[in-house]
């Protein structure tokens, strides 16, 4: 069963340190992705064409 | 202050809530197409992607089912979040069958199997998927509702108005912005949801302990809270059937792949999956530790044992303090309102992608008339939630009635998408018999369940685990044997012959 505690305990503290470090990077980041999309589809404009299948 | 909530939790909530509404309505002048409205332009790149992966699945039924198994598997009920961890990471890797899916630029699954498989089988797919999710999604507003009325101390009379609120706000930017607004407010909503989700986590475990934790979990379940192997009501059956259900919901849950198929290319999709792997260990260790809190410090009169999904929320709302109740609110709406945006989202998309693609054949309709009517769906979607929230009450563990009513299309979609990736002899017979057994098995025990009573066979947790795992056992069956019975070469019918 030590073990099994052992591997709760890691998963546990890697959870808290990972997600703290992704939540940070992708923060950051993922508002640059906005900004990209946003533009790209600004250049790309909409259309009234019949909708493909 | 209202309940447990003090004038500065009020202004924290307030400004989240206003911050994503602007955001979501502010995208709606770039969606011109249905193809912006349902997957975004396939303009996403990696981070945006996992931002939202991440906060559409993880709602405030996620918190509730997750904490829920916490309280009564231990840590054993965290079991399911390494069942997803580990196929997703594989298949980000490798690309298995989401690569072949995302290249073919489809907007949904049934629509990549009717080439293969024809169009009556593209909507036969199309219903399955449809009914398996709004069954599972039924029930997230009454929980959202639940956590909030019983973590903020409201009155509990006022749920059905904070459900309707909730969906309201939700409604009107998935309805104006579609796949564009679930983007940008799903970016917004990871982060508040993950800054309150990482904070509450950190005071429990500063507060309560790891070994208060550990100890609690020892004392009620002894060794099968740690091994889920030799724990009560779980054993191999329970392992085995989360690992096959989530190595599905990896491949072909909608809202899942949907991220694949609004991303740049396969490559980053393949980079989103991968990427965003770890977080399911998360998604359910994390509520699992606010579980096992609850357990450790509530009395015993404090939950009603047929009721503890209500043990997380409680024990929050006598533990979090004023100032971060805030934070955790607007956490959990973020959470909430993040997971219904993109699910009324995408079925909406497979209504309109896939049951209504015959309509629409003949004569194909404008670009306007398109949105107009995905934004109808959406709004049905949102009514039909409201009605079926409002009288669908809700027996036994959450998380078993979600892995039930998700395997009545994961089973056939997952064996069909295998099939048609990697197996030439898979044909529209095979696709058929997969549909109609994977579906009717997880029907027949819902029902069956459902009108049992409390003591008999049909609700005890094993025979949920066997029928899960026998509904995608049939439809693989089913789709080797209906494939080899077919004649070589004839040719599927199309709807428009």
């Amino acid at each position: 069963m030590d073990k099994w505690i052992l591997l709760w305990w890691i998963l546990t503290a890697a959870c808290v340190i990972w997600y703290s470090s992704i939540t940070l990077y992708v923060t950051v980041r993922g508002a640059f992705d906005i900004r990209q999309m946003l533009r790209r589809l600004s250049e790309l404009g909409g259309t009234d064409q019949p909708s493909q299948d | 202050m209202i309940g447990h909530l003090t004038w500065y939790d009020g202004a924290i909530i307030g400004v989240y809530l206003a911050a994503t509404m602007v955001a979501g309505i502010l995208v709606r002048k770039y969606v011109g197409k249905v193809e912006h409205f349902i997957v975004a332009g396939r303009e996403m790149n990696v981070y945006l992607g996992i931002a939202s992966l991440a906060a559409t699945e993880f709602g405030v039924v996620t918190c509730m089912y997750t904490a829920q198994n916490g309280y009564d598997k231990g840590f054993s009920g965290a079991i399911p979040g390494i069942c997803m961890a580990v196929p997703m990471l594989i298949v980000g890797l490798t690309g298995f069958c989401i690569k072949p899916l995302r290249d073919r630029g489809v907007m949904t699954i049934p629509e990549f199997f009717q080439e293969r498989f024809g169009s009556k089988i593209r909507w036969m797919g199309g219903v399955v998927i449809v009914l398996g999710g709004l069954l599972n999604m039924g029930v997230f507003l009454r929980k959202g509702g639940e956590f909030l009325v019983y973590c903020t101390g409201m009155n509990p009379h006022s749920l059905e108005w904070v459900m309707t609120a909730l969906l309201l706000g939700v409604a009107v930017y998935t309805i104006l912005g579609g796949m564009l607004s679930v983007l940008v407010t799903d970016y917004l909503q990871f982060v508040v949801m993950s800054v309150g989700l990482i904070v509450v986590t950190i005071l429990i475990l500063v507060s309560i302990g790891w070994t208060t934790l550990v100890n609690t979990v020892q004392t009620h379940y002894g060794a099968g809270g740690f091994n889920p192997f030799v724990g009560k009501d779980m054993g191999w059956q329970f392992v085995v059937s989360n690992a096959i259900m989530n190595f599905a919901v990896v491949l072909t849950w909608q809202t899942t792949v949907a991220r694949v198929l609004a991303a740049k290319n396969s490559k980053t999709g393949q980079r989103i999956y991968t990427a965003t792997s770890f977080f399911f260990v998360a998604r359910f260790l994390i509520p699992g530790i606010w579980g096992i809190a609850a357990l450790a410090t509530l009395s015993a009169g404090a939950v009603d044992p047929k009721n503890t999904i209500l043990a997380m929320p409680v024990f929050l709302s006598t533990f979090v303090p004023a100032g971060l109740m805030g934070l955790l609110v607007a956490a959990m709406l973020a959470a909430d309102m993040s997971t219904d945006s993109s699910y009324m989202l995408t079925w909406a998309s497979v209504i309109y992608n896939d049951i209504l693609a015959p309509f629409r054949r003949r004569r194909p309709w404008s670009e306007r008339k398109g949105l107009m009517i995905n934004r109808l769906i959406v709004a049905g979607i949102g009514v039909f939630l409201l009605i079926f929230g409002l009288w669908y009450e809700l027996k036994g563990s959450l998380w078993d009635y979600l892995m039930i009513t998700a395997t009545i299309y994961l089973s056939s979609m997952s064996v069909m998408l295998i099939a048609c990736c990697y197996w030439r002899r898979a044909n529209s017979w095979g696709a058929a018999g997969a549909i109609i057994l994977g579906a009717a098995i997880p029907l027949t025990f819902l029902v069956l369940k459902t009108g049992a009573d409390p003591a008999t066979f049909w609700t005890k947790p094993v025979v949920g685990y066997y029928a899960g795992m026998a509904a995608f056992g049939l439809a693989a069956l089913a789709m080797i044997v209906g494939s080899l019975l077919k004649p070589p070469g004839k040719k599927v019918v199309a709807f428009n012959g």
